[in-house]
């Protein structure tokens, strides 16, 4: 019997790989290879994220599996029912991105009544109601005020110098907080295995050498793009207002201020990761405006405590001696 | 790559965006530019999500619709109108040859054509042929046409019968009744709106808007592309399908073309690379034909004599054959074997895949290697084929993971159920490990013929081990064996060379000098002499080091128009000449524009990035326009000049006419691009080539639910390949036994029969297991929901999965009756971490007539709730 | 909204489930860990509350004080033990005090555990020094016994408290909805417990003093009733939320089982009686727990509910 390859190499530890020191790519006077793949060079201080126009998504999927390799975190136990071929539906602690599949296709015409083409978008699809299948990569968002950073009790949650959110597995309690915290449903605790926090890392170690991360750099069709957030937002707006011209009815999601009337994402102060849409947020599984949960948290705790006293004097009252 | 300059784009027979993500960027950046991108496909799937137009199509109807097609240009008013066309089809096509009196179309003749031998089921071409000037013929004792019906027909232009001569009668005028364009008209003529809607499902006005939307994106300033894949190919008429989209983009001036063409999508890495140097049985490298014992291939003369034309670079197949044998026997090709040619093996039929198997599944094939393909899931009848493979005395698998071919003696459905046992199979099964891309070096041919070399990243662990490290291992052994035999039929294993120095901790033969091989260099025998002198007479630990040497020694060629036939060049595949003439230039890294980059890799033939791209400019060699322009021929310079490397002879002026006593591309036209083709005119029309039409003919399907309403006495395909074995029954055409249209297909998630992705956590997780898809309405028949068992029949036999119920899948109105297509994925089997029921122990063994491939995109089935009664690997999970 | 005008196509906010997946995390806690916790805080938090307040106006009942020591350290003990099983290691909590992050509830949670812990341990030290005859007695010793009572009163109000904040400053609906009145509501449901711990205690081994619980009585009563005043208001917040209306058997057994418990504890409180006073104490106790488990639980659906996100986060 010869040796063979190893299926089990493929399920390895959860977590991110080590760090490598940084490379001062002043000194070696080299060219960053993110500068070659998205055209951007990475320095510590500057303020990174990915625009994700989900209009240009395949939904490939290279995205959901290059970030599993590069961090190389174990694949799931997938049994579920087959309604769509998104079968990993939601992130997980060791789901960093995932690719939903929104399929919007109109019920069944009865065949011998047709009068018209269906199953047809005409020559505008963008501008027609017709079925559509929506795909859109989710990731953590980096959000400026980011609520499980917030709610980390033992500040293993930290901001990084490229402005990215990050859990250190070394000071993780797994006490869970910040998963309850996460309005995205993005962080989550690996319950079954080290009982701490996991989620996308912004492949900080990759950023410390110069290269983008997994996802961005594996997209085929540039959906996920990666950049300083300034300049992606400078792209943006000229996607949606190109799109816009188009009759597409495409918007920013986590650019920062209250562009839309009601989707407004300013209370977590804009997001480093944000996404171009065509329909609500809610079909995307996203809260239109997501709440910062620690505004309510100093409030709470002061008027917690002065409730708690009023209580205890007014029980305190009942307690004294009968004035017999 | 040019994908992306085109203005429309018709993709059919292929799930571009699920089945080549990483090429569908530039189909996504066409549209971004403003392209349309029209999906046809019996699935709405991420393709059709991501396209601006889709339409839904029964599967195995698409030669009725791009029928529908061809006729809705011809007869549309901008067609006639605009003076492009006719200036691009009458000098860049044979639409204006003047065919045969006695020729009779299909339309005529109730599905057949003219020629039709009833008797022996075969035609006869005489009647295809072009009408000529009386009592003239070009060159007598030229293709002998009684011949080649036998066996394969697979020729990629030579033979080109007589159509370069210039005794052919043409009408430049294209009026004439008997020539090609008025031809194809008529035998287009019954595909209108209202029958094609009948046949494909797809509605008149669709047909319309999408023949209106190619139409608006081709001429001077526009061009539409067609991109296809295995959608188009596995059917019965699969060559059909592809060749009425050439004709389709010949009517609309989009071949050579920026942002024209027709783009074969590749389904693997290097499926060009293993055309190119084949992996299929009846061809040499180059798409030179193999060695034909059914053919007058008896001597090199007479090989020469039925596979050169006249015109054309096909002038020149000896010199190709002759540097190929040089390659292949060094000195031992000689003018007494022919310059080697008499080493060279004879096929003696059709070895294909499928009557290989069929003949295993007999008992007549005693061992088989198996290396990089899995057909215990991807093989057509795949239960068949296992059983095939039960049948054998020994197997070789090299693969990644221990796939379904290599445990099918004890993991098959058939071995699980009790059907048979492990003891009643006889075969001896050897799985060696492999290494994977990332542990090797070599080169990937790509879709757009781009060569591009890759590097290994790491040692492969433990013992796997390249696939050129086997083949060599395996040769030296087969070497050794022979080396003492004197018998006349082992001489071309002794003549062969063999002289690859090997290296690394593992021995790896140094692919770099198989490269410089398939390159081609000059070949002096006395200075070869001396080297195999001085490499016997060295130390055994310093030949690899001289055999190095001396292959940096041989003078590389820079292009193929250096071949001779003389013995005086050594060329391992003509038309990767120029790959290694400057270095490896599949190595060569410059992004460049990132549209022509002609400094990132190589393409094929001398790093021409777009085929025939002559036709970019009119025939007095203007660009059509600013907007298309390409190639073009500069007065002042005295040469063609553009974008890219001239896919023409640089220097021959525009206004040339084309030398009577000249061979090869002296013979052309100034005007005429096609340089494989003898008169270096496309054709419209083909005497040649295939055995079963020379037009593309609508028929239906092996297994179909509706008989053919365009030709009702000729259903289906008359030459179609059949195989009477047991456990593969057909269905026939509408047996209401099996009323539901099944198509099988890919995903993004796996590769081809999983051998690769089913075994890694990753991919498996996105796609755990297998299932069917089926529309709502078929579901609520059945009383079924997503997640629930179904089980779908074939006379085959039966497979199970769960159902996913889909609005993406929906039934189509077809010749008066509802008709529901069922889908499949085919990539999975019972081993393995993502698994599930084979697809294709549903699908039949049928043949395409003239180059073999299964019908695997089309076929009848019926379909149940509830698991199969045949138990499978899936329910011993579950 | 602007982006989408009339005629595009767009779905209406409400429709819209991706294939039921809920849009945020439920909580990853253990079952019964951190409910539990909570309830056991509560009770040590409302004991130490009651008598420390008893202490500190002057009515000395060194009894009553003594018990409230203990109750105080047994069940901040237990609940300390299930916190740190629910982190799973020990070491885990002092992670928690390397930083002060007075916008983790879980960070400040942590320190007033501590400082409150701290209080009560120092009480329960002197407490054994005294009952074994070694501490003073007297007036020196009612200053002491005052100032550490003084010492835990802020943690000991936070810790009663600072749990509802906790629940309410997280993303899951049913909680952040009702943010301002969790914290209210978990302090007066841990005065009641406490108060019913200490009421329980009294009966099976009953007070020297015939008045203490009768006094414990009355404080029973005006607990539970401002308990569930409390309970009734901070429901309202959050009664739109559509998991509400899906409300499962055991959720409404368990919401009738608090709410009930803290109503007949009521009345028998006011009702008087050796019998009637510890049944208050005893549906007081597992009232505080019922409620405790009751708004977990809650919770956890409205965060497997995409509509309660949407409901919220808009």
């Amino acid at each position: 019997m010869s040796e063979q390859r190893d299926v089990a190499a493929h399920a390895p530890r959860a977590g991110a790989a080590p760090l490598a020191s940084i490379v001062d790519w002043e000194r070696v006077g080299a060219r960053q290879e993110a500068e070659l793949t998205a055209g951007v060079r990475i320095e510590a201080g500057k303020r990174y994220g990915f625009f994700t126009d989900t209009t240009l998504c395949i939904g490939c999927k290279a995205c959901e599996v290059a970030c599993k390799q590069w961090n190389q975190l174990p694949a799931e136990e997938v049994d579920l029912v087959p309604l769509t071929y998104d079968n990993t539906r939601s992130f997980s602690a060791t789901t960093w991105r995932h690719v939903r599949f929104v399929e919007q296709l109109d019920e069944q015409p009865d065949l011998q009544a047709i009068a018209k083409p269906w199953g047809w978008h005409g020559s505008e699809q963008w501008a027609d109601p017709g079925s559509r299948w929506l795909m859109m990569s989710d990731v953590c968002k980096h959000c400026a005020t980011a609520p499980c950073m917030e709610a980390c009790p033992t500040g293993s949650i930290i901001r990084t110098e490229f402005d990215s959110v990050y859990v250190q597995q070394d000071i993780c309690n797994g006490c869970g907080y910040c998963q309850v915290a996460c309005p995205f449903g993005v962080i989550e605790v690996a319950t079954e295995t080290d009982g701490k926090a996991h989620k996308c890392t912004l492949c900080y170690d990759r950023l410390r050498d110069g290269l983008e991360p997994a996802c961005a750099k594996s997209c085929p069709t540039d959906s996920i793009r990666f950049g300083v957030v300034d300049q992606l937002l400078e792209e943006a707006r000229v996607r949606v207002a190109d799109l816009r011209a188009r009759g597409v009815t495409a918007y920013l999601y986590g650019s920062g201020g209250p562009l839309e009337d009601d989707c407004d994402t300013s209370a977590l102060g804009g997001l480093n990761c944000f996404f171009l849409l065509i329909d609500r947020p809610e079909v995307y599984n996203l809260p239109a405006v997501p709440q910062r949960p620690s505004e309510r948290t100093l409030r709470g705790l002061v008027a917690g405590m002065i409730t708690a006293l009023a209580i205890g004097v007014g029980v305190g009252f009942t307690l004294r001696r009968d004035a017999r | 790559m040019d994908l992306q300059n085109t203005d429309c784009i018709l993709i059919m027979g292929s799930n571009f965006a699920e089945a080549h993500p990483v090429g569908y960027r530039f189909v996504m950046r066409a549209r971004e530019r403003g392209a349309e991108v029209i999906h046809v496909d019996p699935r709405y799937t991420r393709t059709s999500a991501t396209a601006t137009s889709y339409a839904r199509i029964r599967a195995g109807s698409d030669v009725a619709f791009l029928g529908g097609l061809v006729r809705h240009v011809l007869n549309s008013e901008r067609w006639n109108g605009d003076a492009f066309f006719r200036e691009y089809v009458t000098h860049y096509t044979n639409a204006s040859t003047i065919l045969k009196a006695d020729f009779r179309d299909a339309s005529e003749l109730g599905g057949l054509f003219s020629g039709w031998n009833e008797a022996e089921r075969r035609y006869d071409r005489e009647t295809w042929q072009p009408a000529e000037r009386a009592g003239s013929r070009a060159h007598d004792g030229g293709p002998d046409e009684a011949t080649d019906d036998v066996q394969t027909s697979q020729s990629f232009g030579a033979r080109a019968g007589n159509e370069a001569s210039e005794t052919v009668l043409r009408d430049p005028t294209l009026e004439h009744p008997q020539c090609v364009l008025q031809v194809l008209k008529r035998h287009f003529e019954s595909y209108t709106p209202d029958v094609v809607e009948r046949v494909t499902g797809i509605p008149a006005e669709q047909l319309i808007a999408i023949g209106d939307a190619l139409l608006r994106n081709s001429g001077r300033e526009r061009t539409s592309a067609i991109a296809y894949a295995v959608g188009w190919t596995q059917h019965t008429n699969g060559p059909h399908l592809i060749s009425t989209a050439a004709i389709l983009q010949l009517l609309l001036g989009n071949i050579g073309r920026p942002g024209g063409g027709i783009q074969a999508l590749r389904g693997h890495a290097t499926i060009q690379g293993s055309t190119d140097i084949p992996t299929l049985y009846d061809l040499l490298p180059g798409y030179l034909r193999m060695r034909n014992d059914t053919e007058a291939h008896d001597t090199r003369r007479g090989y020469v004599a039925s596979e050169a034309a006249r015109g054309g670079l096909w002038a020149h197949a000896e010199a190709y054959l002759a540097s190929l044998l040089r390659a292949w026997f060094g000195p031992a090709a000689t003018p007494e074997n022919e310059g080697g040619f008499q080493l060279l093996p004879r096929i003696t039929g059709d070895h294909s895949h499928l009557p290989m198997f069929v003949k295993m599944h007999n008992g007549e094939v005693d061992g088989l290697f198996l290396m990089g393909q899995n057909p215990a899931v991807g093989g057509q009848n795949a239960r068949f084929q296992r059983a095939a493979l039960g049948r054998l005395k020994w197997l070789v698998v090299r693969d990644l993971f221990p796939i379904e071919s290599a445990t099918f003696w004890k993991e098959s459905p058939e071995v699980v159920s009790g059907e048979t046992s492990s003891e009643s199979i006889d075969t001896e099964v050897f799985l060696l490990p492999a290494a994977n891309v990332l542990e090797k070096e070599g080169s990937f041919t790509n879709t757009q013929r781009l060569i591009q070399w890759h590097h290994r990243a790491v040692e492969p662990p433990g013992d796997c081990r390249s696939d050129a490290w086997f083949v060599d291992q395996l040769w030296k052994r087969v070497r050794a064996h022979y080396a003492a035999s004197d018998r006349p039929r082992d001489e071309p294993i002794r003549a062969l060379t063999w002289d690859y120095p090997v290296s690394g901790p593992h021995g790896e033969p140094d692919i770099d000098c198989i490269l410089r091989e398939i390159n081609g260099f000059r070949f002096d025998d006395s200075i070869e002499r001396d080297w195999d002198a001085r490499i016997e007479g060295a130390a055994a630990r310093d030949r690899d080091a001289l055999l190095r040497e001396r292959w940096l020694a041989r003078e590389q060629l820079a292009t193929s128009t250096r071949l001779r036939d003389d013995g005086s060049t050594a060329c391992g595949c003509w038309i990767y000449c120029g790959v290694h003439g400057d270095g490896n230039r599949a190595a060569s890294r410059n992004p460049g524009d990132g549209w022509i980059s002609p400094d990132w890799g190589f393409a094929w033939p001398s790093n021409v990035r777009m085929l025939y791209n002559r036709c970019s400019a009119d025939p007095a060699g203007r660009p059509w326009s600013e907007r298309k322009r390409y190639v073009w021929w500069d007065d002042e310079a005295r040469r063609w000049v553009g974008a890219d490397q001239p896919d023409f002879p640089v220097d021959k002026p525009p206004g040339e006419t084309g030398r009577a006593d000249a061979v090869g591309l002296d013979a052309h036209a100034g005007d005429a691009p096609f340089v494989m083709k003898d008169e270096g005119r496309a054709w419209l029309f083909f005497p040649q080539g295939l055995k079963d039409a020379p037009l593309p003919t609508h028929y239906e399907p092996w297994e179909t639910p509706v008989a053919n309403a365009l030709y009702p006495k000729q259903s289906r395909n008359p030459l179609a390949g059949t195989f009477d074995v047991a456990g593969n029954a057909y269905h026939g055409v509408a047996n209401a036994r099996y009323p539901h249209v099944l198509t099988t297909y890919r995903l993004t998630e796996h590769h081809t029969g999983g051998g690769m992705t089913r075994w890694n956590t990753w991919l498996s997780e996105l796609q755990p297991e297998a299932f069917v898809e089926i529309d709502e309405r078929l579901a609520e028949e059945l009383g079924v929901t997503s997640g629930d068992w179904v089980t779908v029949m074939t006379a085959r036999g039966e497979a199970d999965a769960r159902a996913m119920v889909t609005r993406r899948l929906r039934p189509l109105w077809i010749g008066g009756r509802r008709v529901h297509q069922i889908g499949f994925p085919w990539h999975f089997g019972y081993s393995g971490v993502a698994t599930g029921s084979a697809a294709n122990d549903l699908v039949a063994l049928v043949t395409e007539p003239n180059v073999s491939i299964h019908e695997g995109k089309a076929l009848t089935c019926d379909i149940r709730r509830g698991r199969a009664t045949r138990p499978n690997a899936a329910e011993t999970r579950a | 909204m602007k982006g989408l005008e009339a005629g595009a196509r767009v779905s209406p906010a409400h429709a819209a489930s991706y294939m039921g997946v809920p849009p945020i995390k439920a909580p990853s806690w253990k079952p019964g860990m951190i409910p539990g916790y909570f309830w056991l805080g509560g009770i040590a938090a409302g004991a130490w509350l009651v008598v420390s307040l008893d202490d500190l106006a002057g009515e000395r009942d060194e009894e009553l004080l003594r018990a409230g020591r203990w109750v105080a350290a047994g069940a901040l003990g237990g609940g300390t033990v299930l916190l740190i099983t629910d982190l799973g290691r020990p070491e885990r909590f002092l992670n928690m005090l390397r930083v002060a992050r007075p916008r983790s509830a879980m960070n400040a949670g942590a320190w007033g555990l501590t400082a409150f812990g701290g209080a009560v341990g120092l009480a329960l030290l002197v407490q054994v020094l005294r009952d074994l005859g070694g501490a003073g007695r007297g007036a020196n010793a009612a200053a002491l016994d005052r100032g550490i009572q003084l010492l835990g009163l802020a943690p000991g109000l936070f810790v009663g408290s600072y749990t509802g904040v906790l629940l309410s400053s997280t993303s899951v609906p049913a909680w952040a909805l009702r943010s301002g009145w969790l914290g209210p509501l978990f302090a007066a449901a841990s005065t009641s417990s406490g108060i019913g711990t200490l009421l329980v205690i009294g009966e099976l081994r009953p007070w020297r003093s015939s008045s203490t619980a009768r006094r414990l009585a009355r404080a029973q009563a005006a607990a539970l009733a401002i308990e569930l005043a409390l309970s009734h208001v901070s429901e309202r917040p959050a009664a739109r939320l559509p998991s509400r209306s899906t409300e499962p058997r055991d959720e409404r057994a368990l919401r009738a089982l608090a709410h009930g418990s803290a109503a007949v504890g009521l009345l028998c409180a006011l009702r008087g009686g050796r019998d009637a006073r510890l049944a208050a104490g005893l549906l007081a106790v597992a009232g505080g727990l019922a409620l405790r488990f009751l708004v977990t639980r809650s919770g956890r659906r409205s965060a497997g509910t995409p509509e309660d996100t949407w409901e919220h986060a808009r």
